[in-house]
Parts: C-alpha cells; structure tokens; sequence
C-alpha cells in the first residue's frame, strides 16, 4: 500500500514536468494565433486623442514594431510575470488576468452542478438501460438521450426560455421565471457590487482563520480517510479512539474558525474582501434575495446543461455494461447465489467505470464549452460569454488569455483523468 | 402557496407515510410496493382536490375579502393532510390499527391547529405578503433555505457512509430513520423559530429581535441534525437493529433444529435430473442444445458428463442452476434436488445457488472479478448465505463484525487448500495470482458452504498438466472431507478414468450412455462411445491407421432427423434415421439410447451388426 | 467419332425455378427463422448468406429505422426544394430585401411560419436551407477523415520520429478546446463559406488521426501484413492495399456519426455569426430570431430541424456501428 503511494506521487510529478512543454506549445500558438489577429491600435489611440510623437512611442512601448522573437519573448515574460495585457472594449481598462479573475467564479458556478448531478442521473439510466436491453425502457433512455445530444444546446435553451417566460398559468400567480440577468442592462435588482466592497488589502486575521479552517478540513478528512482506507492487517486490533480524536479535533477547530470568520466578515469590518462566487459571498454576507436571485436564475441554464450531458455518459455507461455483463466473472457472481441487483450495481458497475469515467471528467473539461453557448443564451457573463464577445469586438487580448485558461483547465483534467485510472481499475499501473 | 410549494409539500406527505409504514409493528404493516402505489395515488387524488378548491376561492376571492384570508398556504395544506390519508390502503383493511389512526388525528390536530393561527392573521388584518419569486419575502426564503441545508445534510450523511469501511458503516435501515428524524428535527426547529419571531414578533407586535441570518441558520441546522442523528442512532436504531440480529440467531438456532430433523439420512439420490430440455432462440433459428436429458447423482459420488465441444454439457449444468441467459431457455424438464423441484421455484434457486448447489468454471483468469480483492469474493459468500452462523460467532466475540469473521473464515478455507501464505492471498487482486491459484480460489468459492453438489465445468483444461494433477487431487480430498457429490464436466477421457464413479456420454443434446466407469471403458455399447474409446491410441498396440468416427458434428439448428448420430454412425440401419431411440437399460444401472439395443429392432439390429463386422474383417 | 453437342436448353420452367429459388433467397435474408427445404439442402450457400443477413437484421431496429427515415425526410426537403415552396431560392437569401413583408410576423396562409429578422418566409428559408446545411456539414467530414486517414496510417505505419511527431502534434491539438479555437480562428479569417469548412475540417483532423493510428497498428499486427512483408512487396504498396482496406471500416463507420457532430459544429458556429450569412443556413435563421421574446417561433422551427438531421444521422451512426462492429455494443 505505501509503495503505491510514492509512486502515485512521483507520476504526478511526472506529468506536471511534462506539461510545461505543452505549456510553451501553447502559449507559442496563441502567440501566433494572436499575431495574426492583431489589429493597429493606432485608431483607437488616436481616437482617445493622442498626438503624432506620443502615438509613436506608444506604439514603441507597446513593442508593435518590434521583430517577430522579440515579441514572442515578450509575451512569454509577461505570461509568466502575470500581465496578460489590458482589455480594450470588453471590460475597458481592466487587466485580463483580473477580468478573468471576476469572471470564472460565475462561470464555475454555472458548471459545477451539472458536473456533479449529471453523472449520477446519467450511470443510473446507462445502468437501467443495460439491464432491460432492447425493451420499453432501453428505448426510451436511448432516445431521450440521443434528444439531449442532437437538438443543440441553443434550441434548447430557447425552448425552455420559451416554456417558462412565456407560459403563464392564470388560476395561480404567474409562474415567471426570471430571465434577465443582473448584467442585462434592464434589470434592476441586485449586482455583486452591492455587497461585495472593494478588496483593499488582505488582513493577516483573515488568513490566518483561513488557514486554521484549510488545516482543521485536512484533520477531519484525515481522521476519516483513516476510517476508510486502514484496512486492517492480519493481526492488528482496530484502534477507533485514536482516530475519532483527530476527527473531533477538526470538528472543534472548523465551527471555531467558521464562526470566526463569520464574525470577522460583517461584524468587526475589520476587512472586506469577497470570494467573487455569488452563491458564496451571499452566504458570507448574508444576503438572502441575492441568494434566491442568483439561484432562481441559474435553475434553467443547469437543467439545459444536464440534459445536454446526460446523452454521452448515458451511451457509454450502457454500452460497457453491455460488454461487461456476458462476462464470466458475471456468471460466477450469479453462480455464487449474489441478487440480480447487486451483481448489476456492485460486480458490473465496477468493471464498466474506466471508461466511463474518462468520459465524466472529459465531460468536465467539455463543460467549459457547452457553457460557452448557454451563457449567450441566457446573458450570462461568464468565461464563453466574454470570450464570443471580444471575438466579435477584436479583443485580443482577452481572447488570448481566455484561450490559454481554458487549456490550462484541460490539462489538468487530463491529468486528474489519469489519476483517477488508477484509483477504479486496480490493474491499470503506470511507471 | 405557488405550485412548487405544494408539489414540495406532498413529496414530504410521502416520504412521511412511508417512514410511519416502516415503524409500525410487523402485524400493522403494509407491503412496500402497495404502500407505494397507494400513497402515490392518494397523493394525485389529494393534488387535484386542492388544486381543484383552489379554483373556486380564486374566483370567489374577487369579489369577497373573506374569502382571500381563507386562500393561504397553511390551510390548503391542512385540507390536503385531512384528505390524504382516507383515501390511503392503509384504511381499507379493518384491522388496521389504531396506533397509526392515532398518530393521523394527532398529526391533523396539530396542522389544524397551525392553519387556524395563521388565518387569524388575515382577521386581525395583518398583511402577509404572497410568494413572489421576484422579491421573495424572508419568511419563504428562511424556510426554503432551511429544507434545502437538510436535504443537503441527508446527502452528505449519505455519501459518508458510503465512503466509510464496511465494517463501520451504519446499516441502510438505521441510517434512513436517523436521517428522517434528524432532518425534520432540524427544519422543525428552524421552522418554529421563523414562524415565532418572523411572523408573530414581528409582523404582528412589530418586535423587531433580531434579523434573520443564514450563516446562522446553517451552524444551527448543522448541530442540532448532527446531535440528533448521533443520539437517535445510538440510543434507539442501533439497539433496535442489534435486537433484530440477536432475533434473526434465535429463529435460525430454532429452524436448524427442526430442519435437521427432517433430512432423511440415507437418502441416495441428491440430484434427479428428468427430461431437461434447453433451447436458444437465436437469429437463425432454434438451437436445441439439450434434449431430454436424464441422470442422477447420488450421494458422495463423482458423476462425469463427457463429450465433444458443442454437445451441450456447460448448457446443462447451467440448466440445473438456471443461468442460462436469453435467448436461451429452459423448455420442459425436472430437477429433483433432495426431492424438491428446482425448476418449478425460480425465486428460491438464490436460496441454493452458491449454498447447496455450486458451479465452478472454466477460465479462472476470467471467471474471477478483477477489480476485487480475492478475499472480498470469497468472504462475499460467507455473507451472503451463511449469515446466522456469522452472527452465532458474534456472540461468543462481541467486539468483532461479520465481515471480520468472513474474512478469517476464507483464510482458514484457503490454508486447507493447501495455498501457502493465505493472509497475504486474501489482500491479492486475482491478476497477481497464478493460473492454478486462481482455479483454487474458485474451488474455495464454490465450497464455502459446504455444498452438496459441485458442479465443476471443465476446472482443469486451462491449466498445464502439473497443476492439472494437483488441482484433481485436491478435489478427491475435498470430496471425501466434506462428502460432496461432484458433476465433473469434461472432454478428457483420461481425467474420467482417475475421477470419476459414473459417466454420462454426451452427443449432441442427447445422453448416450450412462453407467459405471468400469463398463464404459471395458465394453462399450454405443457406437459413438466405442469410436471415442478405440480412438485413444494404446502403447505397445500398433496400428496402420488410428480409428477415427468420420463426418462432422452436426449443426444444432438443423439436426440430423431420428438419431442425430446416424450419418457418422457405421450400424446405421432402418429406423436409425427415423426415430430417436429410446435410453435403454441394457444392463442394471447402465443405459444405453441406442436402436441397436432395443428389443423392437432386435432382428434388424443383428444384421447391422453382422454387417459391420464382416466389414471390419474385410479391412484388416 | 463421336461428337457431343451443348444442347442449351432455354425453357420456362428453368427461368421460373431460378426466379423462385431468388425470391427463396430473399425471403430468407429478410425474414429470421424462415426455411425451405431446398434452402436447407444448400449448406455451404448458407453460410455465406446467413453472416448477410445477420448483418441485415441487426441493423434494422427500430431506433435505426427511425433515423433513417428522419434523414430521408431531411434529403427529400433537400432534394425537392424548387418543387416544395414555390418562392425561389433568391428571395430567401441575404442580399435581397423583401418589400412586402414585414419581420417577424406572425403564421399567416402565406407564410406559414411565419417570417425572420428580414422578412424572409421561415417555411421557404427552411426548405432551402435543407440543402446547403447537409451539404456544408458533408465537407468538413470528408477532409477530416481523410486526413486523418493520410496521418494515421502513416504515423503508425512508419513508427519511429515520425509516429512521435504526429503524436505530439496531435496531443497538443487535443489540448486546446477545439471549438473555441474554431470561434477565434474563425472571423480572423473571414466568413467565406469555403474557409470556414476546411477550417473546421482541418481542425477535426487530429481526432481521426489518434483513432486511425490505434486501428492501423492492431491491423499491422496481423498475419496478412506480415505475409505481404515476407512476399516482398514495398512499403507503399503495403500500406494503401493491404493496411488501409482492411483499417478502413471502422472510419465507415464512424462517418454518420462525424456528420452530426459536423452539422451541430457548423450550425453552433452560425448561431454564433461566424459564418456566410448569405447562404441560407438553418442556424443562420436563428441567430437572427435570437433576441427575441416574442417571436420565439422563428427560433425554434429551424432548430427542431437541425435537431431531426442530428438525430438522424446520429441514430443512423449507431445503428451501423451495432451491426458492423461487434466488439461494441452501444
């Protein structure tokens, strides 16, 4: 067991090394990809009123005439040194790296359900389906799902605006959902800027609850990651006081530091600073509509998701179950007087995971993309939102550090794929 | 109260009735799935009644403001409760008990009680704002954020437990009721909370204590379903589960008792197999795999099932313990197993697979699951069918679970099969083990328990010759230990002569000899078993050409007609093509399906075989 | 001498017999379980029928049936579009502006949907707009998989620095997001319509290469190509008339599939914008009607439609792969 451990360790160190490569393949494309695009913004300075002589050293500031490796050695110290340039009409004046620092956390917020809930509903459904192949149910699941993956996630989003904007049940109040967002220039609710003050700078109160918070999670998980995986050697008595002491140890220490953080947060102001998640900060600050606003809101865009990624994980989760199921090992299982429900959940399911679950955390990365079209649909400023906007506006900049985000998010979730190989399929070793 | 709210709230009806169903004494319950059904249409029935109220004081409320203050949530909610369990099964039996009416009136009492006092808002003139998802008001919000934070507790309780190692992990029945409990204390006690200082201090006396706050609501949610669910589990569900084990002890001490009485001892015949049909119902037609296929295996002895690939012998072992998968099924046929018929009751066979009646297979590299430890899948079957002996040894040791006693019960079961090192088998996956280990294994899995009949497909033909020896030595040692009776399938004919009491011919479906070894071997009556017998090559015997039985096997969709060996056979005469002989009993105990035999074509028959002898003599 | 003439005996009877025993045959392919003593006596015939028909039969469920009467109703539209609306295809398409409509008007006897952002009728936009979406999402597909056919074999064929080369140039393309790097790409280099496929196409390469490369090298491994080897025949040749036919059918296969990936790709990328807004697009149409709250039907009939072909294509796609891939049973 330990041996396996280090090496686990000593892979991911591997692969991360491995990445940098990648990394600077990368950067070098968008390097290009943006050399390409790059317009001269000679107009636009010259629009804010910028004379001849300060328009040429801007521009020289701006290294637009410097040659082509000289450029691209720019640009890689600047990616590195954390300035990714400064956006022009999509956000005006702001540094990318900060814009998509207020961006993600919504886009995450719209991502993270259904990466959660769409597996479960979806490996349900694969496994009924397997189980009654060919007959009422298969076929149904079947088509719902192939409904999910054919109409595009666009049509749907329409359909489902359209359902509930537009249908009205007169016997009851209005069954109205509300779809413009806190961005859309209509609206007159709340904005995060309500409640979130401007971060000054970091308190070293605040962090240092942080890190008690960070280090009593780590006590809890450790005490109960002991409880899980000590499988007991042959010979050894089960200690339970030992571990249940570090799990309420955690438990004193994170409801001290929740509290503390809560008192710091609206009580002693002594700082202000938000976590740029909604869902969050409303929680933080209580805020309750907000809460209710920005949940309300995002009901429909996770329903459109769900739908959209229930067909591939449902498909293939079927399609394993299938080939595992005429195994032999199934019919030793049966053999073995085991219930047809179990065999199905505990014997098949376990077998048919590996690829489903490349697909889960492919389905995750690929989350990143489908919310690009859902954001449009619904006004929702996140990442894909912004990104369609400066393609059409000629941001480069933003589009650049957009583009280098997103695979940076896809390389580490290739990478989390991996790990997780090992986890399911005990055979499955990597050197 | 908009749709979802009362859609929320008949999901929580259901959930309650079936909790209540549970609880109740084992003479008041109902069976689950009628619970089901009832509650469900209750529910539909009670939807449309209120939905169907609704519509009139909607109307109504137009033109009279009384009727407004009586168009709210709670009251709806009480009509909906007062109709829901009339129209419940559980009022339809007679005996139904008064404890669960009790609980119904007091239950009605309360939610009456609750609807009356929020009405008399509307008479004391007090606005109460209606749920606008827009600007909802903190009331609702405080509500649905606290059903919301429990629903999450549930879950995350849920997957807690699922991630816990066996041993710990809280059985699902305890873990349901802790759960239900905590959470409806837990939103209770948030519930009551709003509703005394939201809704009476501050709406109606304008005492404005405190505001609402939901990082509050989320420590407190958090603690008191916490301690709730720890204290309710330790103090009530957890004995309650002990006692149901302790129970379970006693009824199996009782019943081995008496069961023990009824086992005849002396009873011969364990397996009594009459007329086993079996077809697959393919795309190209209707393979008849077994046709009307009859032995017995007595007690204690070792029955072999020989013959070539595709003759259907794995068919009919699969038959008997009815693994046959569609398109497969088992047409007609009796299978006596100490008398009872195991065809007939196809809910029990779980009760026999794995316990009484075992099957060991082929391939052992894929006949184990790859992603389980060995020890997991041996112990599995100690779990599965030897539960009361695993709860009797918990008597004797109070401080170790059932799957500890598995786990060391395997162990001892790999020792006696001769595996060194058994404690570190037990935490091997099967791709770390060899070929005649794996075949082990599952021999351990198949005689865990102590079957009386192991059925043994082909255990040896993966394996090399060395461990081959090895692996049937084992088995003769097992058998005489535990007195196991052993169908051994096979095509090797060397394996049946070191093995086997009694052997049975297979060809094509049929059965075609069956008897003892000795005379299979010494004189054999069937043509088919003669050519198989003559066509092993004999040392120190020379030959010019060795014995073959010409032709082909033939296709099960489209077999030959009457006896499907007669185009390969060399007696083949008149009514061989046209009828399908009878099993014969040409000598005590040994039965042969031949025409040559039987006592209808006697004359005909000894033609045929003059002829084949004057040819023989011809040839050499 | 004797002298032995062919005598052609051309009767009716012969010609009726071998037209029975052709219906016996068809009869027997199509219909499961169906026999005929003359049929049974003919073994060896059957064999090679009987693998046919397996092949028949397990193609037609009723999910693939479906889906290829969605696509024959999808073809039709396409097909017999001057014949099923009588306004022509100029009226509908961009550089024409209609004067006697107006936008976005409701279901009237004239227009039957309706009509867009332009004044265009949605019914006649949509029937030409069959046409030219089937035909935009036909092209990328054929380059990328025959570039993915050209690189796979070849990487995996030659092994060595090449293999690793193509390799990690297709890991690094695996990396980014394909569809956004088609949305960055896509306006810098303009929306004519022949751009924007092989863009697409271009970019889609790198998938079929990685699927071609494992198929190659497991048809490498086996015996004929090492035949071929030890025969003597060269590089080349080996590779397109051995390798390649042989590695070919699961790329036959995954093309309905890769033609509804293509049609969701294109209509997403003209949802967008990004494409010739003066070919008559079905995903065109409802980026036009996007904004809209009230004439949401002008969105939604278009989509249903690219819904239908996906799903057709789809449904077809799966069937093929059910029926000719046995290992997989999706």
């Amino acid at each position: 067991m330990a041996r396996k451990q280090t090496n686990m360790i000593k892979y991911i160190i591997k692969r991360i090394l491995f990445m940098i490569p990648m990394l600077m393949a990368v950067l070098i494309v968008t390097f290009l990809l943006s050399q390409m695009m790059m317009a001269d913004p000679s107009m636009s300075l010259l629009n804010i009123g910028m004379d001849e002589i300060a328009l040429q050293r801007e521009l020289d500031r701006l290294g637009f005439r410097d040659p082509i490796h000289i450029k691209l050695w720019k640009y890689l110290v600047n990616f590195f040194s954390g300035d990714w340039g400064v956006s022009y009409v999509a956000m005006p004046g702001t540094p990318v790296l900060d814009m998509i620092g207020k961006i993600w956390p919504k886009t995450i917020e719209l991502v993270i359900f259904p990466i959660i809930i769409a597996p479960i509903i979806a490996i349900k459904l694969g496994v009924t389906s397997a189980k009654h192949k060919n007959k009422n149910k298969d076929i149904i699941i079947r088509f719902a799902a192939i409904l999910g993956a054919g109409f595009p996630v666009f049509f749907i989003a329409k359909v489902l605006q359209m359902l509930f904007f537009n249908l009205r049940i007169y016997t009851f109040e209005e069954i109205n959902l509300p779809l413009m967002y806190s961005n859309s220039p209509g609206y007159m609710g709340y904005t995060s800027a309500d409640i979130i003050p401007p971060p000054p700078e970091f308190s070293l109160s605040y962090l240092s609850v942080l890190l008690f918070l960070i280090i009593s999670i780590f006590l809890v998980y450790k005490g109960a990651v002991s409880l899980k995986r000590k499988k007991l050697n042959y010979g050894e008595i089960d200690n339970k006081s030992k571990r249940t002491k570090y799990i309420i140890l955690g438990g004193i220490i994170m409801v001290t530091s929740s509290l503390l953080l809560i008192f710091l947060t609206n009580v002693l102001y002594t700082f202000s600073y938000g976590t740029g998640f909604r869902i969050i900060d409303a929680l933080l600050y209580n805020d309750q509509h907000h809460l209710w606003d920005t949940a309300i809101h995002l009901v429909i865009p996770v329903i459109c998701m769900v739908f959209v990624s229930l067909a591939p994980i449902t498909r293939q989760t079927r399609s394993s179950m299938l080939d595992v199921i005429d195994q032999d090992y199934i019919r030793t299982a049966r053999a073995k007087g085991v219930e047809e429900k179990t065999v199905l959940n505990k014997h098949a399911l376990r077998n048919s995971l590996l690829p489903t679950s490349t697909l889960i955390i492919g389905n995750t990365t690929a989350a990143l993309l489908g919310s690009l079209f859902i954001e449009i649909s619904f006004n929702y400023t996140g990442l894909g939102y912004y990104m369609v906007r400066s393609v059409f506006m000629g941001d480069y900049f933003v589009i650049q550090g957009i583009l280098v985000f997103s695979t940076i998010i896809i390389l580490f979730g290739t990478l989390l794929t991996d790990v997780m190989y090992t986890i399911i399929d005990p055979r499955v070793t990597y050197k | 109260m908009a749709c979802i709210e009362v859609v929320l709230a008949a999901l929580v009806l259901l959930l309650i009735a079936n909790r209540v169903n549970y609880w109740l004494p084992e003479e008041h319950q109902i069976p689950k799935e009628i619970n089901m059904k009832s509650s469900i249409i209750s529910i539909l029935i009670v939807l449309g009644i209120s939905l169907g109220i609704r519509l009139p004081f909607e109307y109504l409320g137009y033109y009279y403001d009384f009727i407004v203050i009586l168009n709210n949530e709670t009251l709806h909610f009480a009509v909906m409760v007062t109709l829901f369990l009339p129209f419940h099964r559980i009022f339809g039996k007679k005996s139904r008990s008064n404890l669960y009416k009790k609980l119904y009136v007091i239950f009605i009492i309360l939610i009456w009680v609750a609807a009356i006092v929020y009405t008399s808002f509307g008479l004391f003139g007090i606005e109460i704002q209606k749920f606008d998802l827009r600007g909802a008001d903190i009331f609702h919000l405080g509500l649905i954020w606290a059903a919301i934070m429990s629903f999450i507790l549930v879950a995350l309780t849920s997957t807690l437990n699922r991630t816990l190692y066996i041993e710990i992990r809280l059985p699902k029945e305890v873990l349901r009721n802790s759960q239900i409990i905590g959470s409806i204390v837990a939103f209770g006690v948030w519930a009551v909370q709003i509703v005394i200082f939201e809704m009476y201090l501050s709406r109606l006396l304008g005492v404005w204590p405190f505001e609402q706050d939901i990082r509050i609501l989320i420590g407190l949610v958090s603690i008191v379903y916490i301690t709730v669910f720890f204290i309710v589990t330790k103090m009530i569900f957890l004995p309650k589960a002990h006692e149901k084990s302790k129970m379970k002890i006693q009824t199996a001490l009782e019943l081995d008792k008496t069961s023990q009485s009824e086992y005849q001892k002396g009873e011969k015949v364990i397996l009594d197999v009459k007329n086993l049909t079996t077809y697959f119902f393919t795309e190209e037609g209707i393979v008849r795999a077994v046709e009307g296929v009859s032995f017995q295996i007595n007690e204690g002895e070792v029955v072999g099932l020989v013959g070539e690939t595709g003759c259907g012998k794995s068919v009919t072992a699969l038959s008997i313990l009815q693994l046959v998968r569609p398109p497969g099924k088992i047409m007609s046929g009796k299978v006596l197993f100490n008398g009872k018929d195991l065809l007939q009751e196809s809910e029990e066979i779980l009760s026999y697979r794995g316990k009484d009646i075992t099957m060991i297979f082929q391939d052992p590299l894929n006949s184990i699951n790859p992603v389980f430890k060995v020890g997991d899948q041996i112990s599995e079957v100690y779990l599965l069918h030897m539960e009361k002996e695993l709860l009797q040894e918990t008597i004797d040791h109070p401080e170790k679970s059932i799957y500890s006693i598995a786990k060391k019960w395997s162990e001892n079961l790999l020792r006696e099969l001769n595996i060194p090192a058994p404690e570190q088998i037990i935490d091997r996956y099967p791709h770390e083990l060899s070929g005649g280990m794996r075949q082990r294994i599952q021999i351990a899995m198949g005689l865990a328990c102590s079957p009386k009949l192991l059925i043994a497909d082909e255990p040896t033909t993966a394996l090399d010759v060395t461990v081959q020896n090895q692996i049937l030595k084992l088995m003769k040692d097992l058998k005489k230990k535990y007195n196991t009776s052993i169908l051994f399938i096979t095509h090797d004919l060397g394996i049946i002569s070191k093995m086997c009491d009694r052997v049975a011919v297979m060809y094509s479906g049929f059965i075609v000899e069956y008897g003892k070894i000795q005379k299979l071997f010494s004189t054999p009556y069937h043509p088919y078993t003669k050519g198989l017998i003559s066509s092993v090559p004999v040392v120190g015997k020379k030959k010019h050409r060795l014995e073959i039985i010409s032709g082909l096997v033939p296709n099960l969709i489209y077999p030959p007609t009457g006896c499907r060996f007669h185009p390969r056979c060399k007696y083949c005469f008149e009514p061989c093509d046209s009828e399908q002989p009878k099993s014969i009993e040409v000598e005590p105990n040994y039965y042969v399906a031949c025409n040559l035999y039987d006592p209808i074509y006697q004359d005909k028959a000894e033609l045929s075989i003059k002829r084949v002898q004057e040819g023989d003599i011809a040839v050499d | 001498m004797i002298q032995v003439k062919e005598i052609e005996i051309e009767d009716n009877q012969v010609k009726q017999n071998r037209k029975a025993l052709a219906i016996k045959y068809l009869k027997f392919i199509l219909i499961p379980g169906w026999r005929d003593p003359d049929i049974t006596a003919r073994e060896f015939e059957i064999e090679r029928i009987k693998s046919k028909r397996r092949l028949f039969r397990r193609f037609l469920t009723p999910l693939t049936i479906i889906g290829m009467l969605l696509i024959i109703f999808c073809v039709v539209l396409a097909v017999f579009a001057p014949w099923l609306t009588k306004i022509p295809l100029q009226e509908v398409t961009l550089p024409f502006y209609p004067s006697d409509t107006l936008p976005f008007e409701p279901p009237s006897p004239e227009h039957p949907l309706g009509t867009t952002f332009y004044g265009y009728d949605i019914l006649a936009r949509i029937i030409w707009g069959a046409r030219t979406t089937l035909s935009m999402a036909l092209v990328p597909v054929i380059i990328a998989q025959v570039g993915g056919l050209i690189f796979g074999t070849i990487s995996a064929y030659f092994g060595g620095w090449v293999d690793s080369l193509i390799m990690r140039i297709v890991d690094l393309m695996y990396v980014f997001p394909m569809m956004i790097l088609v949305i960055v790409i896509a306006p810098m280099l303009g929306t004519d319509l022949f751009t924007t496929l092989t863009l697409y196409g271009l970019l889609f390469i790198p998938f079929y290469t990685r699927f071609m490369r494992s198929t190659v090298l497991q048809v490498k491994q086996m015996v004929y190509v090492q035949a071929a080897k030890t025969g003597g025949a060269k590089k080349f040749k080996i590779m397109f008339n051995h390798v390649v036919p042989n590695a070919l059918s699961p790329m036959i296969i995954r093309f309905f599939g890769g033609i509804a990936r293509t049609l969701l790709g294109i209509a997403s990328l003209a949802w967008l914008g990004l494409v010739d807004q003066t070919v008559a697009n079905w995903g065109t149409d409802i980026n036009w009607a996007q904004e809209q709250f009230t004439a949401f039907m002008a969105a939604v009939y278009p989509g249903l439609f690219i819904g239908i072909a996906t799903i057709g294509f789809m449904l077809l796609g799966d069937g093929m792969r059910d029926a000719l891939d046995p290992r997989l049973h999706i």
